[in-house]
């Protein structure tokens, strides 16, 4: 249901989670586990926007505060696989040291979480101080653990023993008394082994009373960490929250997407802003071939599932339904090894989608067919598009064959080369496809519904093929 | 005079040049006479032997006081006899888990499996000072091939003995050449190669300039060529300086330069080939230098051939006197400067 890493890769989902650095292992977590909420949850989607806003708030306000909290943050390390295997599993010390390493530390995360002075909403953390006693029965709060006498006054006999044959043994004159007392060293050093086994069963099992207890404090420290790298990142790139409607509505103004803007950034250009509207049934997006129509569906598939992930999206204004599907065809998933061709395993892969196809769907479609010929390309997308306006999902199709816009329910187009083109012909076709590159412009804009695709193919061959033969014959059979 | 007298810094490591060359012996003699200081023991990873010390059959183990702070990975914990605290983890990873920083809250026989890299030692030192060690002992492993001492630990103790090999006079050579190596100085000379910061394995310092390269055989090449045969001045090789690394230059007769190696560790050159370079007039250069402080000597072989105490301590003291260093037989209390 939601993408694999290649599409992730590509609509620059795995750029924006890379760019989190939560601090715990737990935030780091629900990083990679990212999915996206369902009409189930819708409640639960909104508090984490809330809770973004609260968070975007604190990090303008109480920096320093926040800074200390995330500090705090930074040294937890992960007792999560410890405390779920209580009480079928026997805590060893070094876990038990790990365990009130944590809870120590628990304590000074909810005091720092309370001089911030915000409720964030349904995000508890329990101080846990019931369990934190019980490992740490002297109340010295050290930063060590051990296993203490206190627990136990066999234990304390015991050592007290052990400690004596120690003595002994430093003060025997001969060889053979310290063997002697070496071997009775060795029973007491078993007793003693016993002795603190039977102490960490009873820890263990009395910890496991408060495992859940715990485990939410874990969990609830995992989301804030999280929530404080939403909040960081939507600052950074001027996000907006997205309102979650339940009308037939999914729109965004000025829509952006960091992964495509640093690459085009590398080389000098600037990604312009996508507005776009969708209604349920298919919207279709033509424009010549230079990335602008794979972009824009891209930013779309990016945002809608970020917003869907409870995230902050790059745009102006956002409104969208709650979207439990996203199926994104915009690959080449030709397959040497399962004797696909591209176009077979696009068929494949949406006969797959079709499956899950409900009111709740997105479709997007990157040039569907591209690998056919072109003639049976054109019907089949006009099919799909015709085929597509009869479901309640919303589909997106770009593609530049002819006569899909006809049918779709709206049209928008990439700018492309146009102005380009009717200023006339500028720079030399030597550095040709710079000035096309940074001429492009990228920005869609809604069109009529029965204009076909602009001709660009034929000025771009005039364009970079000039003083060239061949450039005849392209004219001759284009004109 | 006592062996824990030839210390003088804040940490030493004991290296023994075969298993069963007594290093644990050694060690327990120090820590019996430096009971009155806080100790730290770790060790630079594991020798050969360690499931055989996992089930603790064969190797006497190590008699710690209480007080005493060791760093040694999780999985050996539950070998250790001592009480323990635990004071923390150290996220540094062994094959035997990650190393835990525990302190003795009773005597008792300890295990030690430290960290294997130059980086993890650092770190761990620093923490043993930090929780108050004012001596650490680093129990080092060394094979035939090659030494694991940290070039952060300047003061060495080498233990050896009849068990490295059946004859005496084969014995006595190697642990010679052995010491030989950990007692190499640098010389100002060299000092414009020594200070020069490189990524590549083999640096060539030529009249003209400096030339780097990570190929063997590009160092080779180099070296062969005849106009730069006597413009060559010195050698940085950042990694084993093995024979084959050396036989360019006894091959192609360069005389008098300084070959710098990071430190003894690193010089597995055999001692026919350091024999060729010093008739060369040729010098290795250790970064890092080493302080050689005493060698011990277990006349008993765990094979069973044991030597003559007497004629071995003479036989190595004969030896061994152009480097000035204390012979110490442990076990019997004897010692020779």
């Amino acid at each position: 249901m939601f993408f694999n890493h290649k599409e992730s890769e590509s609509i620059g989902l795995e750029y924006i989670k890379n760019s989190l650095s939560c601090r715990t292992p737990y935030g780091r977590a629900l990083i990679r586990a990212l999915k996206p909420n369902n009409n189930k949850h819708i409640a639960e989607l909104i508090d984490e926007l809330d809770n973004i806003t609260l968070a975007i708030d604190l990090l303008k306000n109480q920096a320093d505060n926040v800074s200390k909290l995330e500090n705090f943050f930074s040294q937890i390390r992960d007792i999560k696989r410890s405390i779920e295997s209580i009480p079928e599993n026997v805590l060893d010390s070094v876990a038990l040291f790990e365990i009130k390493r944590f809870l120590l530390l628990l304590q000074h995360i909810v005091s720092s979480v309370e001089r911030l002075n915000v409720q964030f909403i349904r995000i508890v953390i329990p101080p846990c101080i019931d369990a934190l006693n019980l490992i740490n029965p002297d109340k010295s709060n050290a930063a060590s653990f051990h296993i203490s006498d206190v627990y136990s006054k066999k234990l304390s006999t015991i050592r007290k023993h052990k400690h004596e044959i120690e003595a002994s043994i430093l003060s025997a004159k001969t060889e053979q008394v310290i063997e002697q007392l070496k071997i009775e060293r060795l029973k007491i050093v078993e007793a003693e082994f016993d002795e603190e086994l039977k102490i960490r069963q009873y820890l263990s099992e009395e910890l496991a009373e408060h495992k859940e207890e715990i485990l939410l404090a874990i969990h609830s420290i995992g989301r804030l960490d999280f929530i404080l790298q939403k909040a960081r990142l939507a600052i950074l790139h001027n996000a907006v929250k997205p309102v979650i409607a339940s009308d037939d509505v999914l729109e965004f103004d000025s829509m952006r997407n960091p992964y495509f803007n640093s690459i085009l950034k590398a080389k000098k250009r600037n990604f312009v802003p996508i507005s776009i509207a969708l209604q349920p049934g298919t919207t279709v997006i033509t424009g010549a071939n230079m990335g602008g129509k794979s972009m824009a569906i891209k930013t779309l598939a990016l945002n809608v599932s970020l917003a869907m992930c409870g995230f902050f999206v790059f745009a102006d204004k956002a409104i969208l339904p709650i979207i439990e599907h996203i199926c994104l065809i915009a690959q080449d998933y030709e397959s040497v090894s399962s004797g696909l061709s591209s176009f077979g395993g696009e068929i494949l892969k949406l006969k797959h989608e079709l499956k899950h196809i409900n009111a709740h769907s997105l479709m997007l479609f990157d040039e569907f067919a591209k690998g056919t010929n072109p003639e049976e390309g054109a019907q089949i997308v006009r099919a799909l598009v015709k085929f597509l306006n009869t479901q309640k999902a919303f589909s997106v199709i770009a593609t530049h064959y002819n006569g899909a816009t006809i049918h779709a329910k709206k049209h928008y187009r990439v700018a492309g080369l146009k102005a380009f083109f009717d200023k006339g012909f500028e720079g030399n076709s030597d550095n040709g496809l710079e000035v096309i590159a940074s001429n492009m412009d990228y920005g869609l804009y809604e069109a009529p519904t029965n204009s076909d695709c602009p001709t660009e193919a034929k000025y771009i061959s005039r364009f970079l093929l000039q003083g060239e033969e061949v450039l005849e014959y392209i004219l001759n059979e284009t004109d | 005079m006592k062996i824990s007298d030839t210390i003088k810094s804040n940490s030493v490591a004991i290296i023994g040049m075969s298993k069963n060359a007594g290093k644990t012996t050694v060690l327990n003699t120090i820590i019996g006479e430096q009971a009155h200081r806080v100790l730290g023991i770790t060790s630079i990873g594991r020798d050969g032997e360690s499931i055989d010390v996992a089930t603790g059959t064969k190797k006497p183990a190590i008699y710690v006081n209480s007080g005493t702070i060791i760093a040694t990975a999780k999985d050996l914990l539950s070998v250790c006899d001592i009480t323990k605290e635990i004071l923390d983890t150290t996220g540094i990873l062994t094959p035997l888990g990650e190393v835990i920083i525990t302190k003795a809250m009773s005597s008792g026989n300890i295990q030690i499996a430290g960290p294997s890299t130059v980086e993890g030692m650092q770190t761990v030192c620093e923490q043993l000072i930090e929780y108050g060690v004012e001596l650490i002992l680093i129990d080092g492993a060394i094979n035939r091939k090659s030494f694991s001492v940290p070039s952060l630990c300047k003061e060495v103790i080498l233990c050896s003995g009849a068990s490295l090999d059946n004859s005496m006079h084969k014995v006595v050579n190697e642990t010679f050449y052995t010491a030989k190596l950990l007692t190499l100085k640098q010389s100002h000379e060299f000092e414009f190669a020594l200070n020069h910061p490189s990524e590549s394995k083999y640096v060539i310092f030529l009249d003209c300039g400096v030339s780097e390269t990570d190929s063997l055989l590009a160092y080779a090449n180099c070296i062969s060529k005849t106009k730069h045969r006597n413009g060559i001045k010195a050698l940085q090789i950042n990694g084993a300086i093995t024979d084959s690394v050396i036989s360019p230059i006894i091959e192609n007769g360069l005389r008098n330069i300084g070959i710098i190696g990071l430190d003894s560790s690193k010089f597995l050159l055999s001692s026919q080939s350091f024999d060729n370079l010093c008739a060369l007039g040729c010098t290795l250069q250790p970064k890092h230098e080493m302080e050689l402080i005493a060698l011990t000597v277990n006349p008993y072989s765990a094979t069973g051939a044991s030597f003559n105490q007497q004629k071995f301590m003479e036989e190595l003291s004969k030896k061994i006197l152009p480097l000035n260093i204390p012979i110490f037989d442990v076990q019997e209390g004897t010692h020779v400067f």
